[in-house]
């Protein structure tokens, strides 16, 4: 296999940010955002070819790993954060919550007050803007 | 009720946002889950919004308590919760030879992450558990000078770290059995049995990411530490701890060891950042806080305050969209103020105004603004609420009051 290319590492930062977008809980999709912004951020400088590719399948693990955690079937699993214990469906909470008005959920209320600061980052709908 | 009401007009009102997957290319069958329906999983080719926590709740900063699972954990445990389902102990089939490599390599995780041989690592329902082993364990070696120092490595109230490794020396030198309550040290702060001296280690899983219901006491070989087994059966874990090991709760707890050992520098350098941050901007804001517990020996992610003339029980009330605890979450259930408070000497009335601030992997930042927000504007408000405020800034001083009964 040939060393990783410069290319090669950049698609796969792309692949994952990408992908951690659709954590639907708040706070794992701003974990994995940061935490893959800052782990490849870290080794950026680093020059040893075999430590670049160990780090890389280390990544494309965690990739693997994101996009089971955010595929269908996770969606289906989602389902039990709406359910309660007698397996009913329960109703959105509609007053201002903690989660609501940090915009901490995709399904951003423009009506809530107060901070919405993440009300675009936690969409995905932004572009992807590498920095 | 009048909550619930609100809740469900609310509901009413909430938009479902556009499908924000659409530049992902499609996978395939897509389900899209409605709010309200979820049996109408409704096959689509169009991108769909991943389906949103639709049920909002506070934001969780209450880590001290529980944690959530890591994604990473709960990856490593699903396969065995679904398919591989042997019995560890099964010694005629794949199906059980498979469960017991996952279980012996849950093992190795666990004690790579305290610097123990994985032949001293025994699997347990919960620390809980493992401290009742290493307690009884002083009963069965009965012997004139035999005693046993139990210590938490990390305390669960205000955060305080022991000194782990002075208290090793000294149990080692005088030939006395050192155990500590890791709980919430393990995968937070480095630990190393050798190094520390320990003898015998309690070890939770949901304090680190991992699943509720597993923990692991770790007993040492060399020299070895003998101890009484709690519940006796099949002689399971080297007829320490008799009972099926529960393989997928081991694979979490040792995915969640692993995790953590990766990300421990990462994780205490930015929750060090946000607690100096909560901080700060609390006690800049206000007057009369106090922050319980050594500032010196202390865990970041457990932060401990005392707001004068507010009373604990309401300040947590009015934080309703912020998931807090005063005190621990195992001694809720009564009034008394912390005994932890106390112990330290805390005044009573302050001991009744105090909040646990919890901060982990997945807080953010964001997290940290609005409840310090919420916490600053609760407190000045309680005050201007409460006479004894009213009395402290008219210069009164309150010790000096004779309280009478009528």
């Amino acid at each position: 296999m040939a060393a990783s290319s410069r290319a090669q590492v950049l698609d796969l930062y792309r692949a994952m940010l990408r992908e951690s977008k659709h954590f639907s809980a708040y706070n794992y999709r701003t974990y994995a955002v940061r935490r893959i912004r800052d782990a490849f951020r870290e080794n950026k400088n680093v020059k040893d070819p075999a430590e670049i590719q160990a780090l890389v399948n280390k990544a494309k693990r965690d990739l693997g790993i994101i996009r089971r955690q955010t595929s269908d079937a996770q969606v289906v699993l989602s389902i039990y954060s709406r359910i309660d214990h007698h397996g009913n469906s329960k109703e959105t909470s509609g007053s201002i919550t903690g989660q609501q008005i940090l915009g901490a959920s995709p399904v951003t209320n423009a009506n809530a007050p107060g901070p919405n600061v993440l009300a675009l980052k936690g969409t995905g709908l932004s572009g992807l803007k590498l920095g | 009720m009048l909550l619930r009401t609100a809740w469900r007009r609310a509901a009413a009102a909430v938009p479902v946002a556009p499908g924000s997957r659409s530049e992902a290319p499609t996978r395939g069958l897509r389900l899209r889950v409605v709010d309200h329906a979820p049996q109408s999983a409704v096959p689509s080719d169009t991108a769909t919004a991943p389906p949103a926590e639709s049920v909002l709740r506070p934001l969780y900063m209450d880590v001290q308590a529980t944690t959530p699972l890591d994604p990473r954990v709960l990856d490593a445990m699903l396969p065995y919760l679904v398919n591989y389902y042997g019995n560890p102990h099964s010694r005629t089939h794949a199906y059980g030879w498979e469960s017991e490599a996952a279980m012996e390599h849950a093992r190795q995780q666990v004690a790579s992450l305290i610097g123990a041989d994985p032949r001293e690592i025994i699997f347990t329902s919960g620390a809980t558990e493992s401290n009742n082993i290493a307690i009884k364990e002083l009963e069965s070696a009965i012997q004139p000078d035999t005693s046993l120092v139990s210590v938490m490595t990390v305390n669960n109230e205000i955060g305080v770290k022991q000194p782990i490794a002075e208290i090793g020396q000294i149990c080692s030198s005088r030939k006395v059995y050192f155990h500590t309550d890791a709980a919430q040290a393990v995968g937070k702060i480095p630990l190393d049995v050798n190094d520390m001296k320990i003898d015998l280690m309690s070890i939770s899983g949901h304090k680190i990411y991992g699943p509720k219901g597993v923990g692991a006491i770790y007993i040492r070989r060399r020299p070895r530490v003998r101890v009484e087994a709690l519940q006796s059966g099949g002689g399971q874990e080297r007829g320490m701890r008799s009972g099926t090991v529960p393989t997928p709760l081991v694979v979490g707890l040792g995915a969640a060891c692993e995790v953590a050992q990766q990300e421990m520098e990462y994780d205490h350098k930015r929750i060090s950042k946000l607690a100096d941050r909560l901080t700060q901007k609390i006690m800049k804001s206000l007057p009369d806080v106090v922050m319980n517990g050594d500032p010196e020996h202390h865990y970041p992610g457990c932060i401990n305050l005392s707001f004068a003339y507010v009373e604990g029980e309401s300040l947590l009330m009015a934080l309703k969209d912020v998931a807090l605890s005063s005190g621990s979450a195992c001694t809720s259930a009564s009034l008394e103020p912390s005994y932890v408070l106390r112990a330290i000497g805390t005044d009573e009335d302050l001991a009744h105004s105090s909040i646990r601030f919890g901060i982990g992997r997945f807080t953010t930042e964001e997290e940290v603004d609005y409840t310090v927000e919420k916490c600053i504007h609760h407190v000045k408000r309680l005050r201007e609420m409460s006479p004894l405020w009213e009395m402290v800034q008219d210069g009164i001083d309150l010790k000096s009051i004779k309280w009478t009964q009528h």
